[in-house]
């Protein structure tokens, strides 16, 4: 007995399960309270409808909707892609709005035979109760109604069935105490908050008699395959740590990068103003990744999937070939349409569902936008868990972080710290010509370039190139070449110049050496010409007597 | 003579949960009213235990016990409770005194 009281029974949903130490306490009611729309039918009929290999699906009592209408929400929520989910058993316990009481004497005697009944029939021990206290509403005996449900309670009990009761707020309102006060032992309680405009789902354990839970306030989202909630354990820094490397499609970026391109399963960010190409960088490198055979999935909050190949394709990248090859998919997320805590669902729940090996956030500093009231320590936080989960999943990561022209070059994301890779773009104007810049701001584990480079976004594609240094300085752009020529014209002029200059030197030289050779001989020839004489006259004075005077 | 052939028969099924207390006065509520309006040979009761047939009242979708449903004459009625509540048991069940 014991063994079986301490056991749990999986809610369905994996979120959940995790919350509450398991799932739903297994032989035991539980209640689930909140107010109409707040998803609380939806947590039961995850339970009723969860695919279990052993047990057949669960059966459902209805005390509000009709059979049809619960059987229709089990389809549009994608429940019933279980095979069992089809076979559930819906017992309709709608009291009867036409039927006369007479005497305030009664039990509940057909709830529990019919359920009984069924439950023996579908051989399970898992029973939801949808909407139980409308009885409350068909029944004027409060009194007997609540000690007929308490009492159905307490069997369920005895009979080790697994209840799941849901109920609205009201009844605590009216009746002072709601029944889950003293009838069940866990109480979970479902809620919209609404924030900034924003609805967000929150789900909040009240009580859990006799085991731990959290107690923590739940965001949660409805989406196409139903809930889903993530608890912050995700947080934890568990991540595989790859040493192979993703090219970015640009050469010299990858060379900038140590000659390879970004780690696998690392998180690149691309900070800059608007204007600077930081989607054509993150498309770039999305394209190759695709191209080498990757899956990757371009989330864009600020563009339509149509806008986005369109802009991309007048760069030459063809990511319409991508999607088509389907290697790339893309989706398009309005960033105040939701939560912050509901965006982060949903993009956790597109990576389980599509598994890319590349995400794509463009941009990621769209999810400030929501956080006014949030606040930006509560985006980085969010951001966080969504790096720490990417990781976790091993997925390579690239987002663009938008600058507004206002903050002055600085990034308003302040989460450099959870960056691995983080490239710098801005805009340089020199003489009425803008130019785009790019360099690496940090690149953890990779031998990152120092040097500034240009970043050109031409008609055949993205190319970065080495700044022209001249004599006035580093020149970028369409400056560049004017520059360049204006400098090798005066170059030349000047070469030209000290040419001319040495071949005159060289004349002047050689003239000099021709006259020096010439003077020589000539003064040669006196000195030969004058010791002949010498020489001539001393032959003469030999003929004379020595003395002759 | 003529009177027996117009009289109305009244058919009756009262579904209970077990003999519970609110089982065994609405038997008896039901059995006295019936014989002072309708008449003894008049009205056939039928009884149907939840607890041994729960079958029959998943297709009568029995909510509460007891519940009484008069098939016959048309329209077909429903009551839930001990029907002790004499003046709403003749009105709900349409019992006329013959």
């Amino acid at each position: 007995m014991s063994s079986t009281r301490s056991a749990s029974q999986s809610t369905g949903i994996e979120g959940l399960d995790r919350i509450l130490d398991g799932g739903y306490p297994a032989g035991r009611p539980t209640v689930i309270r909140g107010a109409s729309g707040t998803g609380k039918t939806l947590l039961a009929l995850s339970f009723a409808c969860r695919a279990d290999g052993k047990e057949g699906p669960g059966v459902i009592a209805t005390f509000d909707e009709s059979p049809n209408a619960l059987r229709d929400s089990i389809a549009a929520l994608g429940l019933a892609r279980a095979k069992s989910a089809k076979q559930v058993t819906v017992v309709d316990l709608r009291p009867d709005v036409e039927q006369l009481i007479a005497g305030g004497d009664f039990e509940l005697g057909g709830l529990r035979a019919r359920i009984e009944l069924a439950l023996k029939k579908s051989g399970t021990s898992r029973l939801v109760f949808d909407s139980f206290d409308t009885l409350f509403l068909a029944f004027d005996n409060k009194a007997r109604i609540y000690s007929e449900l308490k009492r159905i309670f307490e069997w369920s009990r005895e009979r080790d069935i697994t209840l799941l009761a849901t109920c609205g707020e009201q009844t605590v309102s009216l009746y002072g105490t709601g029944i889950e006060d003293y009838a069940s032992d866990t109480v979970i309680r479902v809620a919209q908050e609404v924030d900034n405009r924003i609805m967000t789902r929150t789900l909040r354990v009240l009580k859990c008699r006799g085991r731990s839970h959290s107690t923590t306030v739940y965001p949660f989202s409805i989406g196409a395959k139903g809930l889903s909630i993530r608890p912050i354990t995700e947080a934890r820094m568990t991540g595989k740590v790859s040493p192979r490397r993703l090219s970015t499609g640009i050469a010299t970026l990858d060379a900038m990068l140590g000659s390879k391109g970004v780690f696998v399963g690392s998180v690149t960010m691309f900070s800059g103003q608007s204007g600077t190409g930081k989607s054509l960088l993150a498309a770039s490198i999305a394209e190759k990744a695709c191209a080498s055979g990757r899956k990757v999935h371009y989330l864009a909050f600020e563009e339509s999937p149509d806008e986005l190949l369109r802009n991309t394709q007048s760069i030459g990248l063809d990511l319409k070939k991508q999607v088509n090859a389907k290697r790339l998919t893309v989706t398009s997320m309005r960033s105040v349409e939701l939560g912050l805590e509901e965006h982060l669902i949903q993009i956790m729940d597109l990576v389980e569902e599509v598994g890319p090996a590349l995400l794509v956030l463009d941009p990621v500093s769209a999810l400030l936008d929501m956080g006014r009231s949030e606040g930006v320590s509560d985006v980085k936080s969010i951001i966080l868990r969504l790096m720490a989960f990417l990781k976790g999943a091993g997925v390579t990561t690239v987002m663009t972080d938008l600058i507004p022209d206002s903050a002055a070059g600085v990034s308003r994301m302040d989460i450099s710290s959870l960056i691995d890779t983080w490239i710098r773009l801005r805009l340089v104007e020199s003489n009425g010509i803008l130019s785009r810049l790019i360099h690496i701001g940090k690149s953890r584990g990779l031998p990152g370039s120092a040097e500034v480079k240009e970043f050109l976004i031409t008609n055949d594609g993205l190319t970065i190139e080495q700044p022209y240094s001249g004599p006035s300085g580093l020149v970028f752009g369409a400056e560049k070449s004017a520059v360049r020529a204006r400098d090798r014209r005066e170059y030349n002029k000047r070469a030209r110049e000290i040419q001319r200059l040495e071949l005159e030197l060289e004349h002047e030289r050689l003239t000099d050496e021709r006259q020096q050779t010439l003077d020589r001989q000539l003064r040669k020839q006196k000195l030969e010409e004058l010791e002949a004489r010498i020489v001539e006259l001393r032959e003469v004075q030999g003929l004379y007597p020595t003395n002759p005077l | 003579m003529t009177s027996k052939t117009k009289r109305t028969k009244y058919l009756l099924t009262l579904y209970i949960a077990g003999l519970t207390p609110a089982a065994r006065a609405a038997l008896a509520n039901l059995k006295t009213l019936c014989q002072e309006y309708v008449g003894q040979e008049c009205y056939e009761v039928e009884i149907v235990d939840i607890n041994k047939n729960p079958q029959a009242a998943e297709d009568e979708l029995i909510l509460a016990t007891p519940t009484v449903i008069k098939r016959l004459p048309p329209p077909i009625r429903r009551m839930v409770g001990d029907l002790s509540g004499r003046d709403m048991v003749i009105a709900g069940l349409d019992l006329k005194q013959t």
